[in-house]
């Protein structure tokens, strides 16, 4: 009886100090139900550089990295965008266009952001970039080199 | 089973029963706070804080948007109802500084009434756009609107110069170096300028090029000091900025003394469910961004393309922020330079307003369409179809009455004193 009540009291200390740790503790916070939309927390960072992404018709890879880092909503800022053939080649002399949206809001950019510079090696400087909700958007990047054209689809979620 | 045997399994009931009620006690008494919030909401809470409002960037179009001297003149010019077609038109009678800068009327009422309703011009100056429709693109190009408007000052350019000469001559002067020579009656005529008035235009189009251009330079002065007072007209913080510092703060008991339990709720709908932070995000509760949300389209009233009507205007504008009149680099102008100029979701699209007063504002939208905060957010309950154009809205089905009402009461948090220098509150003449 006696080992049983020493059992029990070191029992109930437990649980109570369980219960108390469980209390002390800030309760999960409710996940936003964004009714099925993308909705990220701006507490996260989104990365400067997006990973490189390959053309729909598998000509070029694309990869994006923004010049405002962290990325954040409302603000104008520029992306450099880097084009290469799968094979690893830097693509120079290309033309590109950039669209794109929220595809979840059905708009595209606030804006009409254009490819002022090349900068060799592949690389082109993308200026007006603006992005106006939280969420995911998808960048819609159009290059045309040597004649052939491709389209390579970016996402990221602010 | 022996009686020790059953002796504990007693015990162990006891001692269950003992744990839990304590820790139902103890739940209830201290359980989930209402003002605890997941690392990532408390970045969203920040990000809405004025807090996070960097200082007000300089207009790289206005070179004396931040000179004391243009901030006391333009002062004088908001208040001045010389600048109108009667006599008794100011800037102030539409943006009444004891109305947060609003009149209180669905459309503004001066000369005569306005197709929208009047926006206030409390932090303004950060926003790229000005107009509901964004057809200008600088605080003191958009001065020149109502200016020649007939329905709001109702006046006109040369008006305009000629009572800056009369008037104001030294302290121009000393901001903007000399003023044109306005004597002579047959090339700067009392009464010209390109507005609806057919004798004023007819006057304006018979004017010499550099006449016009002379003109244009005092008109553009002029707004750049009605911009440089109005740059000084600023959000204070609010009860939701003190409670979100006390939230990262981590005192939940000076939180709870700031938002009541409906407002905090609501404060969670807005960055949650409700979808409000999509469009009213940032330390001001807008993205500047254009959207139509299908808003009643009012019998009687022609149709309002809104952006869409609006792009080619801030495009050919001479004083936008490319054109001649500015001070700014092309490289300053990346706003105008990369506007979206094309896309179904200009049509019928408005600019997202700021919530900052939004309370105190009433009433709402871009003819003021709503006159209380409750029709407001019933219209985001519902969220009709638009004409012209397409909404960007989806119902909030899941949004019960009661949390449309939690919604308002947040944003009564949303209130608070102008930040501006007391004097700059009233007339100059008015000044202690």
């Amino acid at each position: 009886m006696k080992r049983a009540t020493v059992l029990l009291v070191t029992l109930l200390t437990a649980l109570l100090l369980a219960g108390c740790g469980g209390k002390a503790e800030a309760p999960p916070a409710e996940k936003p139900d964004m009714g099925g939309m993308e909705m990220a927390s701006s507490g996260e960072k989104s990365p400067a550089a997006l990973p490189p992404v390959t053309s729909e018709q598998g000509l070029f890879v694309v990869q994006a990295t923004s010049q405002l880092d962290p990325l954040a909503i409302n603000q104008l800022h520029s992306w450099i965008l880097h084009v290469e053939t799968p094979d690893g080649q830097p693509v120079e002399g290309a033309t590109i266009t950039v669209d794109g949206g929220m595809p979840a809001h059905n708009h595209g950019l606030p804006t009409e952001p254009q490819v002022t510079e090349e900068l060799g090696g592949g690389d082109y400087r993308l200026e007006g970039m603006k992005f106006s909700m939280p969420g995911l958007w998808e960048l819609r990047i159009t290059v045309t080199a040597d004649g052939k054209t491709d389209t390579a689809v970016l996402e990221l979620t602010l | 089973m022996s009686l020790r045997n059953r002796q504990f399994v007693l015990l162990i009931g006891a001692v269950l029963l003992v744990t839990g009620v304590a820790s139902a006690w103890l739940w209830r008494h201290s359980g989930p706070s209402i003002h605890s919030w997941s690392e990532a909401e408390k970045a969203v809470l920040a990000s809405l804080a004025l807090e996070s409002l960097p200082p007000l960037p300089p207009d790289p179009s206005n070179a004396v948007g931040d000179d004391p001297r243009a901030v006391a003149l333009g002062h004088r010019l908001f208040f001045d109802t010389r600048f109108s077609a009667n006599g008794q038109v100011s800037c102030a009678t539409c943006h009444q500084p004891e109305r947060f800068f609003t009149d209180g009327l669905a459309r503004a009422h001066a000369i005569g009434t306005t197709p929208r309703h009047t926006p206030s011009i409390i932090g303004a100056a950060y926003s790229p756009w000005f107009f509901w429709d964004g057809r200008k693109d600088s605080q003191w190009a958009q001065t020149h609107g109502p200016l020649e408007s007939p329905v709001e000052h109702g006046g006109n350019r040369t008006q305009y110069a000629h009572l800056i000469a009369q008037h104001y001559r030294d302290e121009y002067q000393a901001l903007f170096g000399p003023l044109p020579d306005l004597s002579d009656p047959a090339r700067f005529p009392p009464s010209a300028g390109p507005v609806a008035d057919p004798e004023a235009r007819a006057a304006w189009e018979a004017m010499a090029p550099e006449d016009q251009e002379a003109v244009n330079r005092v008109f553009a002065n002029l707004g750049k000091a009605i911009a440089a007072y109005e740059r000084r007209i600023l959000h204070g913080p609010a009860p939701f900025d003190r409670y979100v510092a006390a939230v990262l703060a981590g005192d939940q008991a000076a939180a709870a003394d700031i938002l009541d339990p409906d407002q905090v709720a609501g404060l969670r709908l807005f960055i949650g469910e409700a979808r409000c932070i999509n469009c009213h995000n940032g330390p001001r509760f807008t993205n500047d961004n254009f959207h139509n949300i299908g808003l009643p389209w009012v019998e009687g009233d022609p149709l309002d393309q809104g952006r869409l009507a609006a792009v080619p205007h801030v495009l050919e504008d001479p004083f936008n922020c490319l054109g001649p009149y500015s001070d700014a680099s092309p490289d300053d102008c990346q706003e105008l330079r990369f506007m979206k100029t094309q896309g179904p979701e200009l049509l019928g699209a408005f600019k997202t307003p700021s919530l900052r007063n939004v309370a105190e504002t009433a009433p709402y939208m871009h003819t003021g369409q709503f006159a209380t905060l409750a029709e407001v957010l019933q219209h985001y309950k519902q969220a009709p179809l638009a004409y012209p154009g397409h909404s960007e809205l989806s119902p909030l089905d899941t949004i019960s009455q009661a949390q449309l009402a939690q919604l308002e009461a947040f944003l009564h948090s949303l209130t608070a004193p102008v930040a501006a220098p007391a004097e700059l509150l009233a007339p100059p003449s008015q000044e202690p």
